[in-house]
């Protein structure tokens, strides 16, 4: 992704731009000033902070430096030997991984049939969009107080009328069924989105691979194959960095699905809110660990890099050796940008 | 690109409009104020004069952060307690922050950050994490005011709401918070429901609950219900009642899973696991989310949910006004500790004065008002019992007045399971589980213990 | 209208063999209206109702939508996300803009470095920033104070602004900065003058971007926004809806969602073909 950004093949006429007026080094500098100030400032000292942090016991989030108290790796410790942690550990595994390809699938599906010729495309698209410019909050209290209820909720009321009572008595909203039933909330939530991406790569694919394929008899299957995925592919690449940074960021759907925590929708993210913050349920006062929030957001961050660094060896980029599907790739990357 | 350049220009406009019309977002941090005033000393401010007139040097305003939100029944009630003051004393102003329940997590943050709070509902998450924060009130609750008639909040609340702050915070020197609305986790029940099963008296040990549950589901009735959200109080507290509350934090912080393998652990599970086989509980009881077990039983589909004495106000539009509540404390299991007569968890919100106010005396003046007999008739009409030695009770409650009386010993919710809040999710979720009848008592022994081990 | 119906043997061949994908998208609009559908509903009835599942048997109940709007400050909170949502737009561009001019267009030490660093903070996740950044909020007495969320949330979101819009500068012709350097133009008028306008397209798509990402963020604003007067949409539905729980008000709470949700659909019913064209096409003509 990094070199993705911008690529080499970016027009800078560097020797006409370069160092002619004495004030270009003042507007340089001016122009970027205000962009590394808040590089500095938002990003880098509390990232910087945040690492340090995780070594300390820090016992409320304002607290002075002078007051922590250097622990070493105590807070990972912590951590690990948490059960609730491990579990926000494997659910947001299973977000990225399991939650990402079921999500991206049906998302790349939905897009081929906008795609595909269909009449209407701007209403389907905007209708699959729609989702996501609702606010979470009201989404996650229809899908909770409406369809998963489980005394007139639409699942049960449907199923019921179908006659289906094993079904209909299928408790979404159960531990063990609650983290399905919150990642098909997420999924009618945020498919939309790299809906919207990848039926913008596709329509960037020209017609002429498709109609040529069509002439030696290829299907829609095949085409999808042959065609469409090669070409898609630094557009499907940007889909999982979207959808990865989403998910490692998981949070309002969990705290949204779950009265206090719980281990069926818990997330790193939510057990640092409540490391930090303090847990909201019971009446009994647990001590408050802020180090141990930051050592949350370490592994985060690790994670992310894991998971970035995974990206590059799987999907490597300018791999295209072509030169005639290369300008294609790059249109159909451009439209990704989204 | 003229459309494009119309929308740019919309948005430039619309962002100043939006920043003239809330252009003065620093008036409410007036952070000099809170830095500047050390901790007035309550004894300088006015002890005497008994009598007279509301004192003219009552001015100001007063910010108030409560854990209610305003559209709650409480809040309602709260909101015209402080509209009454403010028309019973021109000048002053009032100003709410509804927190709702959040303020657990926001209010020490704020009071960190020096946000200017002068009065606040402590909450009993916090512990005495807030102590630095709470104005010593042991003069203000001696000093006597007009709207008490003369009085002293010492003489007219009742002593709980006195003692049950510093049981809360564990801050034993001097008076920390006043209490309001005393709580107490009991079994609430519908009472008709009781007399169609033909159950004459409340169960007091586990077998008369078993034989209530029994009479109640051969009248129609699902006998028992518990939403996710307090799935670890109904099991955490048998726990209490067989093996004593310390035992149960002791179970609670174990990290070798040896302690779940106690005979008393697999002897609760299987408690319930013969009253999930008996039907006891309500079949949608695996997956009820807050609150609809609780809405259960204000439709009148379930009898008896083990809650806070405030229930009756949440479910009251569908219980609707004619509904009658019972409640009996959780009942002693055999071999146990004998805590159904005079032992419940209990407790009361709090209200503490910031140190750093600046206006003490006006703070001191709001407390006392929230307890004159007219601000505490508004708050029982709201639902919220009463935190006055002779005041009345909500008619919902009538019935829960004795159970209130009879208890001395103060427990904590949940058993003491809520101590480590590491494994209360982990509980809780496997009691669900065993309650709806999806995993066995050996089991929910096993996975406790595996989880527990670290 | 009518000349699109009018389709030939082959194109309603065509259409027939994309049955399937007809059949998926009706399912998701069928979903998608009884879903929206009932919650409406449900908003007119009363908690009795909704819970026996006979919605509307006593008629409209307007009373709930009454009740919502007079208890909440939901003005407030509309037009807080509103000046959170629009100064986030024209800060980001304001501070991301220039840098990305800069650093798409110029040679100068340290440039790869730059970029890179913009690249790679656009993937540090919120969670590694929170705790030092409350910090540094109580320390500048920004708590409580609007301002404190405006600056976030156009900070949080200078990185991407400037990978977004790196790429539209970067495809424009170098002629016309020569041009206006020959015209003794300084760079910077240049810019705001010439250049700033041509990237108009990729700057209006960011924009619309930045503005729905914030208008419906959630961990930030429930974090700083501690305060009636700072609370966004999302956060002030969270507490509607709280309170209609804690009160046992269904039919309230679902007013409250439909309030919150409406102006949003309504206004997207009439924009979704501009911010579609806008987001897609604007990123394609790069």
């Amino acid at each position: 992704m990094e070199s993705e950004a911008f690529p080499s093949y970016i027009p800078v006429r560097r020797k006409e731009i370069t160092m002619r007026h004495k004030g270009r080094n003042l507007f340089m500098i001016s122009f970027l000033a205000p962009a590394v100030l808040c590089f500095l400032f938002i990003f880098l000292y509390p990232t910087a902070r945040t690492l340090l942090m995780s070594l300390f016991y820090v016992e409320f989030v304002t607290d002075d430096m002078k007051s922590w108290t250097f622990i070493g790796l105590d807070n990972f410790e912590t951590l690990f030997g948490s059960a609730l942690f491990l579990r926000s550990m494997t659910n947001i595994l299973k977000i990225w991984l399991i939650g990402g390809a079921v999500i991206l699938v049906i998302s790349t599906l939905l897009a081929v049939i906008i795609t595909s010729g269909v009449k209407f495309k701007n209403f389907w698209r905007s209708l699959i969009y729609l989702p996501h410019i609702i606010s979470v909050v009201a989404l996650v209290t229809m899908w909770t107080q409406y369809a998963f209820n489980n005394q007139y909720g639409l699942f049960k009321t449907v199923f019921q009328s179908l006659g289906l009572s094993s079904l209909a008595a299928f408790q979404w909203t159960a531990p063990e069924n609650l983290f399905l039933s919150m990642m098909i909330a997420y999924a009618y939530g945020s498919i939309g989105f790299y809906v919207l991406i990848l039926a913008a790569g596709i329509d960037g694919i020209s017609k002429d691979y498709y109609e040529a394929a069509e002439i030696e008899g290829a299907n829609q299957i095949a085409k999808f194959f042959r065609i469409t995925m090669p070409l898609l592919k630094d557009i499907f690449k940007r889909c999982i960095v979207l959808y990865s940074a989403g998910a490692m960021g998981f949070f309002a759907y969990s705290t949204l699905f779950s009265f206090s925590t719980e281990l069926a929708t818990v997330t790193p993210l939510v057990y640092m809110y409540d490391s930090v913050f303090g847990r909201a349920s019971g009446n009994v006062t647990t001590p408050l660990n802020v180090g141990a929030g930051a050592a949350v957001g370490v592994m985060i961050m690790i994670m992310v890099v894991l998971v970035n660094l995974l990206l590059d060896r799987l999907m490597p980029n300018d791999v295209d050796i072509n030169p005639n599907k290369k300008s294609l790739a790059r249109r159909s990357r451009n439209a990704g940008q989204v | 690109m003229s459309k494009k350049r119309r929308l740019a220009m919309i948005l430039s406009t619309a962002l100043i409009l939006t920043v003239a019309a809330c252009g003065s977002p620093s008036n409410s941090n007036p952070n000099s104020n809170a830095n500047s005033s050390s901790p007035a000393p309550a004894s300088s401010e006015p002890s005497s004069e008994p009598s007279g007139e509301p004192e003219p040097s009552l001015q100001g305003e007063l910010v108030f952060w409560t854990m209610w939100n305003d559209t709650e029944p409480q809040g309602e009630a709260w909101a015209d307690v402080a509209k009454a003051f403010e028309a019973k004393y021109p000048g002053t102003k009032i100003t709410i922050n509804w927190s709702g329940r959040d303020l657990s997590k926001t209010l020490k943050p704020a009071l960190e950050s020096g946000q200017r709070i002068d009065i606040f509902d402590y909450p009993t998450q916090y512990g005495g994490q807030l102590g630095s924060y709470a104005l010593d009130l042991s003069d203000i609750i001696a000093q006597p005011f007009d709207v008490l008639g003369g009085k002293s909040l010492t003489d007219v609340l009742l002593p709980s709401m006195l003692e049950t702050p510093k049981k809360q915070t564990d801050i034993w020197d001097g008076q920390v918070a006043v209490g309001y609305k005393p709580w107490l986790n009991l079994f609430m029940y519908n009472v008709k429901a009781f007399e169609e099963a033909g159950i004459t008296s409340a169960p007091k040990t586990w077998q008369e609950l078993d034989e209530a549950s029994a009479k109640l589901k051969a009248a129609g009735y699902s006998p028992i219900t518990f939403d996710d959200a307090y799935a670890h109080w109904i099991s955490g507290t048998y726990l209490q009642r067989l093996k004593g509350q310390d035992w149960v934090i002791e179970l609670a912080a174990d990290t070798t899973g040896d302690k779940w393998r106690d005979p008393a652990v697999l002897e609760f599970a299987k408690a319930f696991e013969d009253f999930a086989k008996k039907g006891y509980f309500d079949a949608n009881v695996g997956g009820n989310k807050w609150p609809s077990g609780q809405m259960d039983v204000g439709s009148g589909k379930v009898a008896m949910y083990f809650n806070l004495t405030g229930l009756p106000v949440e479910v009251k539009d569908v219980a609707g006004p004619d509904f009658k509540w019972g409640a009996f404390n959780y009942p002693d299991v055999t071999d146990g500790q004998n805590f159904a007569a005079n032992a419940a968890a209990a407790g009361a919100t709090m209200t503490a004065i910031n140190s750093k106010t600046e206006n003490t005396a006006l703070a001191a003046e709001f407390l006392a008002f929230m307890h004159s007999a007219e601000s505490d008739a508004r708050f029982v009409e709201a639902g919220m019992t009463t935190s006055l030695k002779d005041g009345n009770w909500p008619a919902e409650l009538a019935d829960v007045k004795p159970v209130f009386d009879d208890i001395n010993v103060i427990l904590q919710t949940g058993g003491g399971i809520e101590s480590n809040p590491e494994i209360k999710p982990v509980f809780s979720e496997n009691f669900i589980k065993l309650a709806a009848g999806q995993i066995s008592a050996e089991e929910f022994v096993d996975n406790m213990a595996s989880a527990a081990k670290q | 209208m009518q000349a699109k119906f009018k389709m030939n043997k082959r194109e309603w061949i065509a259409q027939l063999r994309l049955t399937p994908g007809y059949l998926v998208l009706l399912f998701w609009l069928v979903f998608s209206i009884v879903l929206i559908g009932w919650i409406i509903l449900a908003s007119l009835s009363t908690t009795k109702e909704v819970f026996s599942n006979n919605l509307l048997e006593s008629g409209f109940h307007f009373d709930n939508y009454i009740r919502v709007m007079e208890k909440h400050n939901l003005g407030v909170y509309f037009m807080n996300s509103a000046l959170y949502s629009v100064s986030a737009c024209i800060g980001t561009v304001l501070i991301g803009a220039p840098a990305a001019y800069v650093l798409s267009r110029f040679q100068f030490k340290g440039r790869k470095l730059l970029n890179n660093t913009f690249v790679l903070l656009m993937s540090v996740p919120v969670v590694m920033l929170i705790l030092p950044l409350f910090k540094m909020a109580a320390q500048f007495s920004l708590t409580g104070s609007q301002l404190l969320l405006i600056i976030l949330y156009i900070c949080l979101n200078v990185p991407f602004s400037i990978f977004f819009l790196s790429g539209f500068f970067s495809s424009l012709p170098t002629a016309l900065e020569e041009a206006a350097e020959i015209d003794g133009c300084s760079p910077a008028k240049a810019f705001w003058r010439i250049m700033f306008p041509l990237a108009q397209p990729g700057i209006v798509a960011l924009c619309i971007i930045n503005f729905i990402n914030v208008w419906n963020e959630y961990f930030m604003a429930l974090i700083f926004a501690n305060q009636t007067s700072m609370r966004t949409v999302s956060i002030g539905l969270q507490v509607i809806v709280q309170s209609m729980r804690y009160s046992g008000d269904w039919a309230g709470m679902f007013a409250g969602v439909v309030v919150v949700f409406l102006p949003t659909f309504i206004l997207f019913i009439f924009l979704s073909n501009k911010i579609m064209g806008n987001m897609t096409g604007g990123a394609l003509k790069e």
